[in-house]
């Protein structure tokens, strides 16, 4: 799901998954990244470490533990005030800073949520730094899914991206299977953490396996009075979810037409 | 054969009705509507459309109690048989005793699917092994097959229609079913094995391989019905499997194998509970693919063959699919 333009030029809004093989490659991306970021006469915003080198070239906001959503509402400011005076702003989030190593999926998948949405209000390219020495394997594998594509190692797990697309909206893309049961629950969930009612545009949705049907049904039912609808799905995904025949309130499924 | 049963027997009396010819179709047919209504039940018949249509110029005046299925709503698939029953029945069983005739169209097909037909015939008597009373014709024109396949049909049934009376059948195999060999696949066929990170990229490879030429909506069916078999593989079946596609003349066939064992004869086949979670992998299998062959025993492990057609092959009978 790699983008065919330089791994390092983020689009507006652009939500980007850097899952990085060691301390060099880190040092080397950075600079990358700056370095266009001023080439297109904006610059970068890092969340968390940067060489001493590198940091006349970029404005940090140097992020303790335990303050991620204070570190989070100064990104969102800063980004904000960037898009007003109309100068370009990337950020780099070194996700250490954000959250756990050691954190349950659930907790990392919350502050991704909050970033995508962050990234989208906002118009700013954010790109999501794993240093993989410091994660769990299994934590990298599945966070991809809730970022629009990865640069750096792929480890990806799950066949599936769940894209913010705004006011509750996300774009549900790939294929939902097994090997993605655990992203999709934790993303799911986090949605509707967020919101009451989340829309899940399904135009490039190829599938949802029975064991995903389960999640879904599974998480709406631990969440009274949330909702989800799925929308222009295909016939396959209409069709499976009338197979499935579950009895679950909070559940909609919608065909393309 | 044994000595006439009565006819109200309570519990599931499913039959079989050997006949030659469209005269001796509609007189055992008619024989058995007749009883029906003197014992108060409803008929249903599920029949192509010729034996429809026969049946519907001989019936007596409409008294509400016959009603006709549609067939072509089962598909080429015939583990689609016994939850089509148990919607038909579901609804008249509430207000009476139900009668059905049971002759769906992949009746004289090839014999690949005959031979998994007949295993879904000797399947109903477990699937309505506790269900109210209810007996269930099932004709078969004797002279559209081999002596040996009626013979085989015949064991799949308890019972036999005589054209006027049900006897037991001595031929009844009560205890175990006798499985065709499934063929190994033809030495052209790709092969690819899976852990659990490789679902995907075995979803992206026969997703590619079927969009050769079936449409985009059957490939992406038959890539489903894949991943949920490989699923399977890994959770029930040791963690891995291999999987084997090939074409064969108009079907893309897919066969995965792995160490676990399916005990329930009946899984997949017998619709789930709509707040049971879980347990539809199989269901969705049987749903979307024209054929599925399922092989599972101690000490051997798990063979799942399914079967999609190309459209153009869409009707109930196509070119024999057997390798043999």
């Amino acid at each position: 799901m790699a983008g065919t333009h330089s791994p390092w030029a983020l689009r507006a809004g652009e939500h980007v998954c850097w899952q990085v093989r060691s301390a060099g490659d880190y040092t080397a991306g950075t600079r990358e990244l700056i370095s266009r970021a001023r080439r297109a006469g904006g610059e970068v915003l890092v969340v968390g470490g940067l060489d001493a080198a590198d940091a006349a070239s970029a404005a940090t906001i140097l992020a303790e533990r335990g303050e991620t959503a204070a570190v989070l509402d100064a990104v969102r400011r800063r980004a904000l005030a960037s898009r007003r005076a109309g100068r370009l702003l990337w950020v780099l989030a070194a996700m250490e800073q954000l959250a756990r190593p050691n954190a349950a999926l659930p907790e990392v998948v919350a502050c991704e949520l909050e970033l995508a949405e962050l990234a989208i209000e906002t118009e700013t390219g954010v790109l999501c730094a794993y240093r993989a020495e410091q994660w769990h394997p299994g934590t990298l594998g599945d966070i991809a899914a809730v970022h629009s594509r990865v640069v750096g190692i792929d480890e990806s797990m799950a066949g599936f991206r769940l894209r913010y697309t705004g006011t509750g909206g996300y774009c549900l893309e790939g294929s939902v299977g097994y090997e993605g049961l655990r992203a999709f629950s934790a993303t799911l969930r986090g949605a509707l953490d967020r919101f009451p009612q989340i829309k899940l545009s399904c135009e490039h949705l190829e599938l949802i396996d029975a064991s995903a049907w389960r999640v879904l049904v599974e998480t709406v039912a631990d969440v009274p009075g949330r909702s989800v609808v799925l929308e222009r799905a295909n016939e396959t995904v209409l069709e499976t979810w009338h197979m499935s025949g579950y009895d679950a309130a909070g559940i909609t499924v919608q065909g393309a037409c | 054969m044994a000595a006439p049963t009565d006819v109200r027997t309570p519990g599931f009396s499913h039959m079989i009705y050997p006949y030659a010819g469209s005269q001796q179709y509609l007189s055992g047919a008619l024989a058995y509507i007749e009883r029906a209504r003197d014992d108060g039940a409803a008929v249903i018949i599920a029949a192509p459309t010729q034996q429809r249509a026969v049946l519907e110029a001989h019936l007596p005046g409409d008294d509400g109690r016959v009603s006709f299925m549609d067939t072509t709503a089962l598909g080429r698939n015939p583990g689609r048989l016994i939850p089509a029953w148990q919607e038909w029945i579901g609804r008249q069983a509430q207000v009476g005793a139900v009668h059905g005739i049971n002759e769906p169209a992949w009746s004289s097909s090839d014999a690949t699917r005959q031979g998994e037909a007949r295993y879904e015939e000797w399947l109903l008597n477990l699937a309505f092994a506790h269900a109210p009373a209810w007996s269930l014709l099932c004709p078969v024109d004797t002279t559209a097959y081999l002596p040996q396949a009626v013979e085989a049909l015949t064991r799949c049934h308890p019972l036999v229609w005589n054209g006027t009376n049900h006897v037991s059948s001595s031929d009844y195999l009560a205890d175990a079913y006798e499985f065709d060999e499934l063929p190994d696949p033809p030495t052209t066929a790709d092969r690819v094995d899976y852990r659990l990170q490789d679902l995907q990229a075995v979803r992206d490879k026969v997703n590619r391989w079927a969009l050769q030429t079936l449409p985009a909506r059957r490939a992406r069916e038959l890539t489903l019905a894949v991943s949920e078999l490989a699923t399977n593989s890994i959770r029930h079946g040791g963690g891995s499997g291999s999987l084997h596609y090939w074409r064969q003349n108009d079907s893309f066939v897919c066969e995965t194998r792995d160490a676990g064992v399916i005990t329930d004869p009946l899984a997949g086949r017998v619709r789930p509970p709509a707040t049971q979670l879980g347990g539809r992998g199989l269901w969705f299998v049987h749903r979307l693919c024209d054929l599925v062959q399922i092989r599972s025993a101690a000490g051997r492990g798990t063979r799942i063959r399914l079967w999609m057609d190309e459209p153009a092959a869409d009707g109930p009978d196509t070119p024999d699919t057997s390798q043999r």
